[in-house]
């Protein structure tokens, strides 16, 4: 088991403070597993005021990813009654993939109906990450990008390095990575 | 010369006799209640599926509100009855 982000005594002093709501507590927890976390995840608290909304930078550096380069910013909203409910996961940058559509909504599996409340922010930070070596087109929310990528994988892989290109795309801007 | 004891304190500590050493739904450790209570001890003791899993119970409980299988295995939840020396089952938590 990985260790706390803070002590015993630090936790129980917080408990004892009677602040902070549960899901802050077990947040607190989850920030001691992500301290591991290479330079190419990084995950920050934008707002001061708002201790259980985080935002996470993924530096896609993965040799065998086809969105190498790219740099994706998620914002990850927890609930107050976290674990129990999962946290909502946005993805602030434009991109072409199977299971991000061109709102940012995001789809992955245990960010939905296999959410557990033993799963933490390292494993959705991970998870994410994830979705750029292993696409997956059986579970999409762009329906073209996974159709593209099921029927033509290198015509889907061009337009994906296109995207990388930046410009516009379907009425979208996306961002220059190469 | 002769002393005499006015008066004493006994201190004691206690753990759950469990392997788990936390409860991996609210991660605080069992000798530490869930976040919903204020004291560690039987009103918020850490109970055992069949599958060998351990919660605090009101965790595991508010996660079979909407599941029936246990979160770490999704072995089907059944609660183990923890049974004395004797073999008669032991803190009872009521369903």
């Amino acid at each position: 088991m990985a260790e706390s982000g803070k002590t015993e005594e630090e936790i129980a002093a917080v408990v004892k403070q009677g602040k902070k709501a549960p899901g802050q507590l077990r947040v607190i927890r989850d920030l001691g597993d992500t301290a591991d976390f290479g330079p190419e995840l990084r995950l920050t608290q934008p707002d001061l005021n708002n201790f259980m909304l985080f935002n996470l930078d993924v530096d896609i550096n993965m040799p065998d990813s086809i969105w190498r380069k790219g740099k994706y910013r998620f914002t990850i909203s927890i609930p107050n009654d976290y674990p129990h409910t999962a946290p909502k996961v946005h993805c602030d940058t434009q991109i072409y993939h199977p299971n991000i559509d061109m709102q940012g909504n995001v789809c992955l599996n245990i960010l939905r109906a296999d959410w557990k409340p033993v799963l933490g922010l390292s494993a959705i930070c991970l998870g994410l990450q994830f979705l750029f070596i292993e696409p997956n087109s059986e579970d999409p929310l762009n329906l073209e990008a996974a159709q593209l990528m099921r029927s033509n994988p290198s015509q889907f892989k061009e337009k994906v390095s296109k995207t990388l290109r930046g410009g516009t795309y379907d009425g979208k801007v996306f961002p220059k990575f190469i | 010369m002769k002393v005499t004891i006015d008066s004493w304190f006994a201190v004691a500590t206690w753990n759950w006799d469990i392997s788990d050493p936390h409860c991996v739904i609210c991660m605080n450790p069992f000798e530490m209640p869930c976040p919903q209570c204020k004291y560690a001890g039987e009103d918020c003791a850490p109970i055992q599926g069949q599958c060998g899993h351990h919660f605090h119970m009101h965790c595991i409980y508010k996660w079979l509100e909407t599941h029936d299988e246990c979160p770490l295995d999704r072995v089907k939840w059944a609660e183990k009855i923890l049974e004395d020396h004797r073999g008669a089952p032991v803190a009872q938590v009521p369903q």
